[in-house]
Formats: C-alpha cells, sequence, structure tokens
C-alpha cells in the first residue's frame, strides 16, 4: 500500500504542464488525488509518471468574465461550495458540491477530476450539463472548448485526447426566472455514491416555461440529458400535474443497470420520483427569482 | 539530518509549528512521512484510502485525508496534528470533553474525530447537532456509535476551564476502563498505543 515507482512532475504552468504531457506518453494527471493516489494504492491503475496540477495559479479559483463564470479545473469541491458567485447564481451547484463524499474529501478533490474520471454518478457533471456548461481542453498545439454534455462518451472514457487537458469549465449566467436544483438519493447521508441523481433547470416567460432541461446521473453509462422529458415541458404551464407526466417520461430515458447499490427496476422509480422533486423546487426558485424582481 | 536515498528528496514541512527538513520518495504520502519519519503516530493509519478518516490532520486549517496527500507537495503549507494541538497546560478542552462524555472506546478514530471537530469549532464555537453531524461525516468510529462523540464536541466549552482528568491516579483508573486511558494517550501523545511500538532497532 505504499506508492513506488512513480515521479512526480509539478508544473507551474500550464504550457509546462502540457509540453510534459506531450513528452511522458504513459503520463498521468495528478489533480486532487482523491481517485488516482487510491487506484494506485490498490494496484487498480499503473502510473510511471504523475503531472501534478497543484502549483499552477491558473487553474485555481472561481471569477467571473462578463456573462461568464469560469471554473479553474483544480478548484475544490469546497471552494466551490462556499464561493459567494456560486451561490449567488448556482445554487444548485454549491449544494451539490456540499453533500459529495465528505469534508476531507471535499478539500482535497477537484472539479476537473470529478468530471475527466467520467463516472456517471459523479455529483457535478448533472447539474453543470443542466446549466449548459462546457469545458475547455487544451494540448501542446490547440485549444477547445465543447459543451459538457458532448463530453462523456463511456464509462471512464471521454472526448478527452492524448495529450489534452481539462483546465477549465464555463458556465453561461443563467436568464432570468431561471432555477436549477439538483436531488440526489443516497444509501447513507454521507459519504455514498448517488444511486441516482437528477439535475434540473427550468426559465420562465409569461408564466410559462420557456426552456427546461433535465440530466439524470447514476443511471446510464454517462450522465444524460432527458431530451423527450425535457421538449415535453416546452411551452407548458408549469403545474403539478405537468412535471408529474414529465417525470414519468424521463423515467424511460435513462438506462439503469442493478448493482450492489441497488436494482435497475429500483433505479427507474427514483429517476420518477427525483425528476418530479427537481422540477418542483427548480420552479420554485425561478419563480421566487421573478417576485423578487417586481 | 537525516540523508535522502534514491529517489528521495529534503523537503521542510512545517509541523505543529515547527519546521522539520526530512527526506521523502516521490509517492511517500503526508500520513507516512508523519508516522513513519517524524514518528507522530497519534495520527493513525486505518484504510488508507480516503474513507474513515483516522488520518485527519488539518493542512492550513482544513481537515484532510493525510493519506491522499503527498507530503513532498505539503512544502509552504501549515501542517497540524494531533500532537500539535494540546496546549503546555495540558489537553486541548475538545480531548478533556471527549474523556468526560465516554467518548473514546478503543481510541483508532479519536485523533481524526478530535482534529475534524478542531476544524469545526474554529468556524462555529457553538457548532448544533446537524452541523456536528455533517462535520464529522467523514470519520468512522465502529465502537461507540457516536452518540457520545457528538455529545463531547457539542459540550466542549464547558471543557475549556476545567483540569486534565489525572491520567494516573487510583480514581482515574478505577473509573476509568483501560481502553479509555488509552484513549488519552492515543489522542495526546505518539508512540503510546501497542499498535505503534515501533520494530526494535528504529
Amino acid at each position: 500500500m505504499y506508492l513506488t515507482g512513480i515521479k512526480i512532475h509539478s508544473p507551474q504552468t500550464v504550457a509546462e504542464a502540457l509540453g510534459l504531457l506531450a513528452d511522458l506518453k504513459n503520463a498521468r494527471i495528478l489533480a486532487g488525488g482523491t481517485d488516482i493516489l487510491v487506484d494506485l494504492k490498490q494496484g487498480l491503475t499503473e502510473a510511471g509518471d504523475l503531472i501534478s496540477l497543484k502549483n499552477i495559479q491558473k487553474l485555481k479559483g472561481i471569477e467571473k468574465r462578463g456573462e461568464i463564470i469560469r471554473i479553474g479545473a483544480i478548484t475544490t469541491p469546497q471552494e466551490i461550495h462556499s464561493n459567494s458567485l456560486i451561490r449567488k447564481h448556482f445554487p444548485a451547484l454549491a449544494e451539490a458540491a456540499s453533500f459529495m463524499a465528505s469534508a476531507q474529501i471535499r478539500a482535497l478533490a477537484t472539479v476537473g477530476g470529478n468530471i475527466t474520471s467520467a463516472v456517471s454518478s459523479a455529483d457535478l457533471p448533472p447539474t453543470l450539463i443542466a446549466v449548459g456548461a462546457s469545458v475547455e481542453l487544451r494540448c501542446s498545439r490547440s485549444s477547445r472548448k465543447i459543451p459538457l454534455s458532448e463530453f462523456f462518451t463511456g464509462p471512464r472514457e471521454t472526448v478527452c485526447r492524448a495529450g489534452e487537458l481539462l483546465t477549465a469549465i464555463f458556465l453561461p449566467l443563467p436568464p432570468p426566472n431561471t432555477g436549477i436544483s439538483y436531488k440526489k438519493f443516497t444509501l447513507r447521508e454521507a459519504n455514498a455514491l448517488s444511486v441516482a441523481s437528477v439535475a434540473s433547470r427550468l426559465t420562465l416567460k409569461d408564466g410559462k416555461i420557456k426552456k427546461a432541461a433535465i440530466v439524470l446521473g447514476a443511471v446510464a453509462p454517462t450522465p444524460v440529458l432527458a431530451l423527450k422529458a425535457s421538449e415535453f415541458l416546452q411551452a407548458k404551464n408549469p403545474s403539478p400535474e405537468v412535471f408529474e407526466e414529465a417525470a414519468a417520461i424521463a423515467k424511460e430515458e435513462g438506462n439503469p443497470i442493478s448493482d450492489i447499490r441497488g436494482s435497475a427496476w429500483y433505479r427507474k422509480e427514483l429517476i420518477q420520483a427525483l425528476t418530479r422533486r427537481s422540477l418542483s423546487e427548480a420552479f420554485e426558485r425561478a419563480r421566487r427569482k421573478s417576485k423578487k424582481k417586481k | 539530518m537525516e540523508q535522502p536515498k534514491g529517489t528521495e528528496r529534503i523537503v521542510v514541512l512545517s509541523v505543529n509549528r515547527e519546521e522539520h527538513s526530512v527526506a521523502v520518495g516521490e509517492g511517500d504520502t503526508l500520513l507516512d512521512v508523519l508516522r513513519d519519519k517524524l514518528r507522530l503516530t497519534g495520527t493513525k493509519k486505518g484504510c488508507n484510502l480516503g474513507v474513515c478518516g483516522a488520518c485527519t490532520v488539518l493542512i492550513d486549517g482544513e481537515p484532510k485525508n493525510s493519506c491522499l496527500v503527498l507530503a513532498a507537495s505539503c512544502e509552504g503549507t501549515d501542517i497540524t496534528t494531533i500532537e500539535g494541538i494540546s496546549k503546555d497546560s495540558g489537553l486541548h478542552p475538545l480531548q478533556r470533553a471527549f474523556i468526560n462524555h465516554g467518548a473514546i472506546q478503543c481510541g483508532f478514530c479519536t485523533p481524526g474525530m478530535v482534529m475534524s471537530a478542531l476544524a469545526l469549532i474554529k468556524r462555529h464555537p457553538n457548532p448544533q447537532s446537524e452541523e456536528i453531524k455533517e462535520a464529522l461525516s467523514g470519520n468512522l468510529c465502529r465502537c461507540t456509535g457516536y452518540t457520545r462523540i457528538l455529545e463531547a464536541v457539542k459540550n466542549w466549552k464547558k471543557y475549556e476551564k476545567t483540569k486534565d482528568p489525572p491520567s494516573h491516579s487510583y480514581s482515574w483508573r478505577v473509573l476509568k476502563t483501560l481502553s479509555r486511558d488509552e484513549g488519552i494517550y492515543l489522542s495526546r501523545v505518539s508512540d503510546s498505543s501497542c499498535r505503534d511500538k515501533l520494530p526494535h532497532g528504529l
């Protein structure tokens, strides 16, 4: 259980890190270490060279640039939870961060790691996808920005190519009268992976739903956008009955497996219940916001 | 000072307000360096995988699992372990609260519990039950059922002015079980429990 035979590289800039990634063929990224160090200790993965991102200032912190919030890739869940910009504009994201793992892990883990590990039960991606976040992927020669909804391709698989580094997450500020909510079900209240989770976002206009997005976590190989349920809500008058109907549609949009945390059948039931709760809360938040303005 | 071997290098770690120059390997976790090199064995190695919280230390005031932190990356940070929280006058009031509330049984989780609780009371000197549960949810205890630990943290302020229990007095030995007696040591000094006897010659 001691880590032997690894070499840590500690670049000071993104450019240096990208250079190392290009040069060292089998190098792995070390961000918070809460996944990779555990896997290395258990012999589940191998790595000779680890590129630590810890010293790269540009990958840290949360800032507002015009109508966009930028979250650096090695920002911790603890920082996301306590950040005033996130709490103001994306309270659901602050909540999602606060329910992750334990306090000790929340102070170590990173948002970039939570995304690039590509585990479908991860807590931050559903809400990030629901609000239309995109990620910046850089390599030594180029840089691209893609919507997070197109990032995941399978369990532990993403569109990230060899030599690419996820450097930042960009969140467009929500339009007026928007409410966002994240609900998850776990077997314990802390230190537990989601059995199922649902993030939803509703934007209201003149009493009707102008735009809706429902994202399901832990019920498919990747987080999935429940397209049919989201489209169903378009231009509808929000009501408990409408949300119930959308939840019934969303239930069929996951493709869960049975595992140690729950059966496929149970997960489908969870999707329905969590979608309904999440839509109600998103609606309440959107309405509260519009009331405040008036 | 110890000479670095092989791929080891010397790093300077600030532990309990003291600077230590120590030879560390690339993959050495802070936990292993604290225990094996600095002999600060109050910090416990439980799962070694970031789940149990027994290895919790404060890094720049935040509780973190020292088994998931590489020691070499801790240069320039301020590390506090269980050995660094007692004052000249004796135990930290939190430690006295743990003893008086019977919150220690085998004692193995105690140092981690105390460190997480310490981070909490620095933010919220009068924590409510829910806040305590939340703050300690990354620390597993297999003996106590947690109730006494919660009570100890909730009532810690009452022990700010009290004296340390006389750990070797007759009354202490009669009134407290041996395991609790050991528990104080676990949360107070370094190489006291039988688990932490170092092999001969080290």
